[in-house]
């Protein structure tokens, strides 16, 4: 037999033993076979193969099942679905460590509020404040100098100032 | 129990003692009074040169003559109690009580014996000066000069 005849036909031997091949082909392959022992041998084996995997499948479909001894399954019970402020953390937290972030802005807090303390309060534009006077005899109290002095000026009780005393 | 991070825990003991000592820093605050001691009267015409800084204020007043007695610098804190003689037996007593508003909170009273020439408070600014005029002595009248730094 033609070496080269038997190789352009094995492909189709499968299909031949898998009764898939129709026409003119199937004649050809079948032609071919009839004269050719080694292809006769080849279709058998195919045949063989084929009814084997096919005993196989029905044997397994009818094996019971129930008497498999399946491994335990993992006692843990399902965590509770989590709140939209936990899942805005989770995601946040994912990608940042916060910590640094929360370390860096108590520390600019610190500092903003020490700078505020310790800051000196601005000078009073009356750079001498009377709050209150309280004198045995009548008093005047005269600004002076751009408010950065002042004058209290006390007087006898049988005396009387000469100016009009300033309002405090 | 839930853990806090050691950093955070660190900062929030240095902001407390900050704070702390924020604080506790205003009663340690130093305050330097200087206190001056002026006789005004009508016999001569003399200024002393040491009332340059004050001659102009003087000026306004109705005497002719300005000799500075005495120059007492204190340097204390707030909240400390000083009292100072002053010629003729009276008594001068300073109490810097508080600062607020950038200011000196003072308090200053005169005694002649028995009896108190002047009780008053008042807000000092740092190297503001007030003048307590009046109180007889000898042919004329004293002049107490208080400023402050602080």
């Amino acid at each position: 037999m033609n070496p080269r005849a038997c190789e352009t036909i094995e492909p189709a031997l499968s299909a031949l033993a898998d009764r898939e091949l129709f026409g003119a082909e199937r004649e050809t392959v079948v032609g071919h076979v009839a004269v050719c022992e080694t292809c006769r041998r080849t279709l058998e084996d195919y045949r063989l193969v084929g009814a084997a995997l096919r005993e196989g499948i029905q044997i397994g479909s009818e094996r019971d099942l129930s008497a498999i001894t399946w491994p335990p399954r993992l006692a843990h019970a399902p965590s509770p679905p989590l709140t939209r402020w936990q899942r805005l953390i989770y995601d946040v937290t994912r990608w940042v460590d916060p910590w640094p972030v929360l370390a860096g802005a108590a520390a600019l807090i610190a500092l903003v509020v020490g700078v505020w303390l310790v800051q000196p309060a601005p000078s009073p534009v009356n750079m001498v404040e009377i709050e209150r006077v309280d004198a045995e005899g009548p008093v005047m109290v005269i600004p002076g100098s751009g408010g950065k002095m002042t004058i209290i000026w006390l007087f006898d009780a049988d005396d009387q100032p000469d100016v009009t005393p300033t309002p405090i | 129990m839930r853990r806090t991070a050691p950093s955070i825990r660190a900062l929030a003991v240095l902001l407390v003692a900050q704070l702390a000592v924020t604080g506790l820093g205003w009663s340690q605050t130093p305050v330097n009074l200087t206190v001056q001691v002026i006789h005004a009267s009508n016999t001569g015409t003399t200024v002393d040169p040491a009332l340059a800084k004050i001659r102009s204020q003087l000026g306004s007043m109705k005497y002719s003559s300005y000799k500075l007695l005495e120059t007492r610098p204190f340097s204390t804190t707030v909240g400390a109690k000083h009292a100072m003689p002053l010629p003729g037996g009276k008594t001068l007593d300073l109490y810097p009580y508080g600062l607020s508003g950038g200011g000196l909170e003072l308090m200053v009273t005169i005694t002649d014996g028995a009896k108190r020439l002047l009780d008053t408070t008042f807000r000092l600014a740092n190297g503001a000066t007030i003048l307590v005029g009046g109180p007889a002595y000898a042919d004329g009248v004293l002049i107490v000069a208080i400023s402050g730094s602080f």
